[in-house]
């Protein structure tokens, strides 16, 4: 059962008079109560998809659907706050320094219960307890945290509603290897209790092994290949999969910097194995079930 | 806190220190001294001016005189200004009282306008409302304060609306109490505005930058994802936060509003620190200088630790730093 599917979503900007195609065409779904993972290099498009989902930029085309609600009409903002929360990568940037943390999660709570302080204490309390925390934290302010334990704040505060979908943007690149590896821990156990389902986007492809179920992969605004995990992590069959996955110790640079003749497969400058038939828009192709790549030498 | 505004004025000391030196030793290094009207002056006998040299030490050395200053200044004494024929802190006491109303009167309009003019200018980014905000203030940035002074005094020449100078009418004691704060507020407008307008238009554009940064920011964003209200979104978090460093700019503010307004009191002549350190400094009354300039730089310090204390008042991070 999905729980969120984009279609055909386009979203473009404009930068110094030349137009940026953020997100060109993508078609994602969400497989509810397990994790997503959405993978591609910086500017690829992650954080646009993010904020699209949430209502923050309109699509230039196509649509968001939370279980079959079109979620990209105005009219359904209220679905989205209700039921979508995100988390972001530097909970540094994400908490109001001038807030305690009791403030913090008070506020958040606070939007769907009109609850009075000192009732929302013990809720409070037991969501601290929820992302192991103690809540001797409620009377304190962020700098006086660690980055693990804000970003515990913000995954307590994201939760506090009770959301169906959280968006994980990069939870974990802020923090330490540790650090890092005990959020994942937590969110995983979060999800086997609540049954929430995430989308976790992430350039570090081990934690996305780890953590999720079905993955996608990104690059320049488009989806080219995504299958459940074990397949795809088994037989990479795109290009850049292959790239993105041999270079998962450095960053990758591949997005391309003029915009490619319209039509084309945009990985095309870049590949290895590109042919004439690159030219063209390379069109979707179960190579094995469930695992989809969107490559001209596949679909020969 | 208590402890952190002691610490601030235990280090103000050797501020106060140092400038009070630099200037008792400036006033010595020029030539002559206020007793040299007095030995020009045939009906006045040498014996007057030896007794005047020695009851101020003017025989003295000069690290001797200063440190006699000082010494009285620590029993209370600021000396004796010559050409008042009265007490230094009888004669500083009122400027200073005058030039702190022109400098709150000035911070208040500011800050009235400061606040409402940025946010308009941030929330309607790069609309008419916006564009037009900027082109003013850069008027208004580059208008000299001497030349807005002599523009509003000829305006009110012309309507003949306000007062020209000082700061009270001639008939002053004879008004109600009422009748006395109307005439003040009349007399303090142009003054105020001339103090005013270049900090609100350079403090108007900070605010605007202030806010779209705070407004651009990520927990804005996570606040609206969490489905806040705009008016919370904007005025709790937003606004607060683009507010603090600004409050940082109201410390150095003051100084400038302190030499801003010394400038405008002689002009204007308001009755005030600027006007009366001019005096002093021009006829060598050397208590007088002294006192003046050590009242203007307790008013500059105490206008730091005022910023410094709102400033750890709205930001946990420096309330609570050790
Ligand atoms: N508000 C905006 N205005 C103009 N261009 C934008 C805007 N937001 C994003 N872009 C552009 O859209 C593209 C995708 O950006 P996005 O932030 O989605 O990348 P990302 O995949 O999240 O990268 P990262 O891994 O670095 O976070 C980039 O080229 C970026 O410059
Ligand atoms: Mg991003």
């Amino acid at each position: 059962m999905n729980i969120l599917t984009t279609h055909n979503l386009k979203v473009y900007f404009s930068q110094h008079r030349r137009l940026v195609k953020a997100l060109d065409g993508v078609d994602i779904f969400l497989r509810e109560g397990l994790t997503t993972a959405l993978a591609g290099e910086s500017g690829c498009g992650k954080t646009t998809l993010a904020r699209t989902i949430l209502g923050f930029n309109s699509p230039r085309e196509g649509n968001v659907y939370f279980r079959n609600t079109d979620i990209s009409l105005k009219k359904n903002e209220a679905l989205i706050r209700k039921n979508i929360q995100i988390v972001f990568q530097n909970p540094f940037l994400s908490l109001d320094p001038r807030f305690t943390i009791f403030s913090t999660l008070y506020e958040a709570f606070h939007v769907f219960h009109d609850a009075k302080k000192r009732e929302a204490q013990s809720v409070l309390g037991q969501i601290l307890e929820e992302v192991e925390l103690k809540a001797s934290c409620l009377s304190r302010f962020p700098h006086q945290l660690s980055g693990g334990e804000l970003q515990r704040i913000c995954i307590a505060r994201a939760l506090i509603n009770r959301p169906s979908l959280i968006i994980l943007d990069e939870p974990t690149s802020s923090l330490d290897v540790t650090t890092a590896s005990k959020i994942i821990r937590l969110l995983a156990k979060l999800q086997a209790a609540h049954g929430i389902t995430y989308l976790f986007i992430s350039h570090n492809l081990k934690i996305l092994k780890k953590i999720s179920q079905v993955c996608f992969i990104m690059y320049a605004g488009k989806i080219v290949e995504y299958g459940p995990k074990e397949l795809l992590y088994h037989n990479p069959l795109h290009p850049y999969t292959r790239l993105l996955f041999e270079a998962a110790n450095h960053t990758l640079k591949f997005m391309p910097q003029e915009q490619v003749s319209p039509g084309a497969c945009a990985f095309f400058p870049y590949c290895k194995s590109a042919s004439d038939t690159c030219k063209d828009s390379p069109q979707k192709k179960e190579v094995e079930p469930r695992h989809f790549v969107y490559c001209h030498n596949f679909s020969r | 806190m208590h402890h952190f505004i002691l610490k601030r004025l235990l280090y103000s000391i050797p501020l106060l220190l140092g400038i009070t030196f630099l200037t008792f030793l400036f006033i010595q290094i020029a030539p002559g001294d206020f007793l040299d009207n007095l030995r020009l002056n045939p009906q006045v006998s040498k014996e007057t001016i030896s007794l005047y040299e020695q009851k101020f030490h003017l025989d003295k050395p000069f690290l001797i005189q200063y440190a006699t200053w000082i010494k009285n200044l620590v029993r209370g004494e600021l000396g004796y200004s010559f050409s008042y024929k009265a007490p230094v802190a009888r004669v500083i006491s009122s400027r200073a009282l005058n030039t702190l109303i022109l400098s709150i009167s000035s911070l208040i309009f500011t800050w009235i306008f400061v606040i409402p003019l940025g946010v308009t200018a941030a929330l309607k980014r790069n609309k008419f409302t916006d564009k037009l905000l900027s082109f003013l203030s850069y008027i208004g940035m580059s208008t000299p304060a001497f030349f807005l002074t002599f523009l509003l005094l000829y305006g009110a020449t012309f309507t003949r609306l306000l007062p020209l100078s000082g700061m009270h009418s001639v008939h002053f004691e004879e008004f109600t109490f009422l009748g006395k704060i109307f005439d003040l507020i009349r007399h303090l407008i142009i003054p105020t505005l001339v103090l005013s307008l270049g900090s609100i238009c350079v403090l108007q554009r900070i605010m605007r930058a202030n806010l779209l940064e705070a407004l651009g920011s990520q927990y804005i964003l996570g606040a609206k994802a969490r489905g806040l209200s705009n008016a919370r979104i904007l005025y709790v978090h937003a606004l607060k936060n683009a507010i603090n460093p600004i409050i940082t700019i109201f410390g150095y503010q003051f100084s400038e509003l302190l030499s801003g307004a010394a400038l405008v009191e002689i002009i204007i002549g308001w009755p005030g620190l600027g006007q009366v350190t001019l005096e002093a400094v021009r006829s060598q009354d050397l208590y007088l200088v002294m006192g003046s300039v050590l009242m203007g730089s307790i008013l500059l310090i105490m206008g730091n630790l005022l910023s410094d204390c709102l400033l750890a008042a709205v930001d946990p991070r420096i309330r609570y730093e050790k």
